[in-house]
């Protein structure tokens, strides 16, 4: 009789088990306060004000706090990831598992009003400062370019004929424009190993080296230049890299994008005045945020020197106002011009001294699509 | 702060009943109003006194009311201290902007709107209140001596957000002397993990598929997509509300009450009469009760009969919500109640096959009315699912939701039910399967990316 009595309520007893043991160690258990399966910070605990409590903005931070600092957080995850997968969804915190791995972002609208005050800003400065050969290439997103990985029937913002208004409007006053769809689309280099040469990762929304380098040629040989081929450059191959995507999506059998980089050779490297040892930032080839290597990631002010030329030497100067899809573009420059300059207006104010200490022969502005419609930095043109 | 929360489940509820059980019996009503009031206040802490004032109201009309029995003109002034009370602090708070807004229209006015948000259950509360009031009045029940056996009542935490709404009627015997066993307990703990399963793996996973729909913009739809997004939202609101009542009466068992059922496998029903005998049950039996029969109910002639369905079906639109949009969805249930009254039943009654696709069809088409709160749009939206819209928008939601929605039509029926009553085995089963839908529950908690609670603006 007792026994029966006990086993008949052993879920009970399971269940008060694991609410109270697993409460009790998830509030001992010391918490991280960085996730490397999402690659970002996880939210602390917020400081208390009277303030904040009356507009519940506190209790929100702390459910916030609760949930990010969760014991065993990437586990519980994982397990979401699963049954996701089970239930058939091909769709997390708004990334779109396509075909053959590839991830897409969704996006269903736009910030139209951004968009025509980063043109006006860059119209803004066109008039400012007259003169300068100005180019604006827009890259579209890997959605657009790989069109054939994305499911049926999701339609995302139609940046084809958006980019195509804009370049319409940029020569109207002046501005040049190289359209990248079709250069991306026809990438040469897809045949030496369909899956790791696209122009995109599948797991990252930027562009990959064959896409950057695809995206350099069209520029080039816009202006009239040849461009270089630097494939006869020692190719390296960094395994393993999870990108921006697969941590919004945190899908649990996604496959893991290749990084290509090129040994190219270069005079020196100066950010924000210090002086780098070469393009890249080899440390971030062994870190979960790998893009970063390109370029030391986002900076400010990067001058790249590629033959060490003096001022006198009839020497030919470009300036490159980019996003971060800029970083695995930009040293591709140093094959036709002495001297890069690579600015960042996130990180970057000093536009009108700039413009007054140098004459460039170029000025490229190179922006992803989604930076450009959303970004609010670029009115930094304006300062 | 809501059930389907880790803070709910791993921070509040291991300390809320470790504490309850630890409390000596004639303590137990008290811990449990300080622990409703800590709970209310997480979410709102603004607006706990409003919830204070209103259940003081109603237990001094209560017992004045019981002190002046004799006394009807005293009785009833007392009753209408109370309602005046209970419906001015609701009117006030969820109908002011609204009455402006529409003041502002007719007139071409522009009286300022003013900044208030909408005390958090408060179209719960002081509908619990006004019964109680009212039945004291009757003389249904006896008025409550204790005022922490009403407050607590009126903050009981389970039900204090959303319902289910439960009469003084429905508890005021647990309210003194109360069962609380181990079985009882698990029965309630199964019962709060089916209704946290519901919210979270049903009703979150099918209603990301209607805010897309609604993100997408519905002049930009195609007509499958709009019928499979209007779908997807019928199932979103059933288990999301169903869910949380069934969280609520869980919660109750585990602290040994029993509060009335909710919902009763609404969508199976043959006819909107018995849809609303299925579909928030103790909303529908409160209006019945207060409403309905006090105004002569179906014994007066049969145009008063039609008038008080009709002021019954316009109060039960307009409490869900100070929009027109919600009174249109009222109207449109009871002009549908009407004509099963006078003709449809007999005929309903002659095909079951038909009367399951009339009530679906009426019920899913209500939808739209109740979730879209702008004319225009809902206009946009009505023309383009009876239209013929084009496109193949829909394949990627189908395919991405199919599994969901499959999911959620089967469980809206009492299938899971009839399996679990044929097993042999029974408990095992259950078991194990309430305990996959709370880990898989906390693991959507975890990373939730999309977890709202469609109630709370009532």
């Amino acid at each position: 009789m007792e026994s029966k009595k006990w086993t008949s309520c052993i879920f009970l007893i399971l269940f008060a088990a694991f609410i109270w043991g697993y409460s009790l160690a998830d509030m001992l258990s010391p918490g991280r306060e960085y996730s490397e399966l999402e690659n970002r910070y996880l939210a602390g605990m917020p400081g208390f004000t009277f303030r904040s409590l009356l507009d519940n903005t506190y209790t929100l931070k702390i459910e916030e706090h609760t949930n990010d600092r969760f014991m065993l957080r990437d586990a519980w995850i994982t397990v979401k990831s699963i049954s996701e997968t089970a239930l058939l969804k091909i769709e997390n915190n708004n990334i779109i598992y396509g075909k053959d791995g590839f991830m897409f972002e969704k996006r269903l609208t736009y910030d139209s009003e951004q968009l025509e005050r980063n043109l006006n800003s860059l119209f803004f400065f066109a008039e400012k400062f007259p003169g300068n050969n100005i180019t604006l290439m827009l890259v579209p997103t890997s959605d657009i370019v790989l069109a054939d990985k994305v499911p049926r029937g999701l339609h995302n913002v139609e940046q084809t004929s958006i980019i195509e208004d804009i370049h319409r409007k940029a020569g109207e006053s002046e501005i040049r424009s190289v359209g990248l769809l079709e250069p991306l689309c026809n990438n040469r280099y897809e045949k030496i190993d369909t899956d790791n040469y696209k122009t995109f990762y599948r797991t990252d929304h930027h562009w990959t080296t064959p896409g950057a380098y695809a995206a350099y040629a069209a520029y080039v040989q816009s202006l009239g230049l040849a461009s270089a081929e630097p494939f006869d450059f020692p190719l390296h191959t960094v395994y393993d890299f999870y990108g921006t995507f697969y941590s919004k999506a945190k899908l649990f059998n996604a496959k893991p994008d290749t990084i290509r980089w090129f040994d190219i050779p270069v005079h020196s490297v100066t950010i924000n005045g210090e002086p780098k040892d070469g393009l890249y930032n080899h440390e971030k080839w062994n870190q979960r945020d790998k893009y970063a290597a390109f370029l030391h990631d986002n900076n400010g002010i990067t001058v790249l020197d590629s033959t060490g030329k003096q001022d006198g030497e009839n020497k030919t100067r470009i300036l490159v106002f980019k996003d971060s899809y800029g970083n695995a573009f930009a040293p591709f420059l140093t094959f036709n011009f002495d001297e890069v300059t690579v600015i960042d207006l996130r990180y970057f104010m000093e536009v009108e001294s700039l413009m007054n200490s140098g004459d460039y022969d170029e000025i490229l502005f190179l922006y992803g699509f989604p930076s450009f419609s959303n970004e609010t930095s670029i009115v930094n043109l304006r300062l | 702060m809501v059930f389907s929360s880790i803070m709910f489940l791993f921070r509040f509820m291991p300390v809320a009943f470790v504490l309850y059980y630890l409390t000596p019996g004639r303590f137990k009503n008290a811990m449990l109003f300080a622990l409703s009031l800590v709970f209310y206040s997480w979410g709102e802490v603004r607006f706990f006194p409003i919830m204070l004032i209103s259940a003081s109201v109603d237990y001094f009309v209560g017992r004045a009311i019981e002190r002046n029995r004799g006394n009807t003109r005293a009785c009833n002034g007392f009753l209408a201290i109370s309602l005046t009370f209970s419906l001015g602090s609701l009117l006030f708070f969820k109908y002011t902007n609204f009455f402006i807004d529409n003041v502002n229209l007719l007139l071409s006015a522009s009286i300022p709107n003013i900044g208030l948000t909408l005390p958090l259950g408060i179209s719960f509360y002081t509908f619990q209140t006004m019964s109680y009031a009212i039945d004291v009045y009757r003389g249904k029940i006896k008025a409550e001596k204790s005022f922490i056996n009403f407050a607590t009542y009126v903050a009981m935490f389970p039900q204090l957000i959303a319902g289910p709404i439960v009469r003084y009627t429905d508890i005021s015997r647990e309210m003194k002397n109360r069962v609380m066993n181990p079985a009882q307990i698990q029965s309630g703990v199964m019962l709060f993990i089916m209704g946290l399963g519901s919210k979270v793996l049903i009703a979150n996973n099918v209603g990301e598929l209607w805010t897309q729909v609604e993100q997408i913009g519905f002049a930009d739809i195609s007509t499958a997509l709009a019928w499979l997004g209007i779908l997807a939202f019928s199932l979103q609101i059933y288990f999301d509300f169903s869910g949380y009542s069934l969280m609520a009466i869980g919660l109750g068992k585990m602290l040994g009450f029993h509060f009335p059922q909710n919902f009763h496998y609404p969508y199976i029903s043959k006819s909107a009469t018995e849809f609303w005998r299925r579909w928030h049950m103790t909303l529908g039996s409160f209006f019945r009760e207060y409403v309905y029969l006090p105004l002569g109910g179906n014994r007066v002639s049969k145009p008063r009969q039609y008038l008080n369905i009709f002021i019954v079906w316009l109060l039960t639109g307009f409490w869900h919500g100070a929009s027109w949009n919600f009174v249109l969805w009222g109207l449109y249930f009871c002009l549908f109640l009407c004509i099963e009254k006078t003709f449809l039943l007999k005929l309903l009654g002659k095909s079951k096959i038909l009367a399951h696709v009339y009530l679906l069809f009426i019920v899913v088409v209500s939808w739209a009315l109740f979730a879209i709160t702008d004319f225009s749009q809902l206009g946009v939206f009505l023309s383009i699912m009876f239209g013929r819209v084009g496109g193949d928008d829909w394949m990627y939601y189908l395919r991405n939701y199919s599994a969901s929605l499959i999911l959620g039509i089967l469980l809206a029926t009492p299938l899971l039910r009839k399996i679990s009553g044929k097993l042999k085995d029974n408990y095992a089963v259950q078991s194990v399967f309430a305990a996959v839908v709370l880990l898989l529950s906390v693991a959507y908690l975890v990373d939730s990316t999309y977890n709202p609670f469609l109630y709370f603006r009532f």
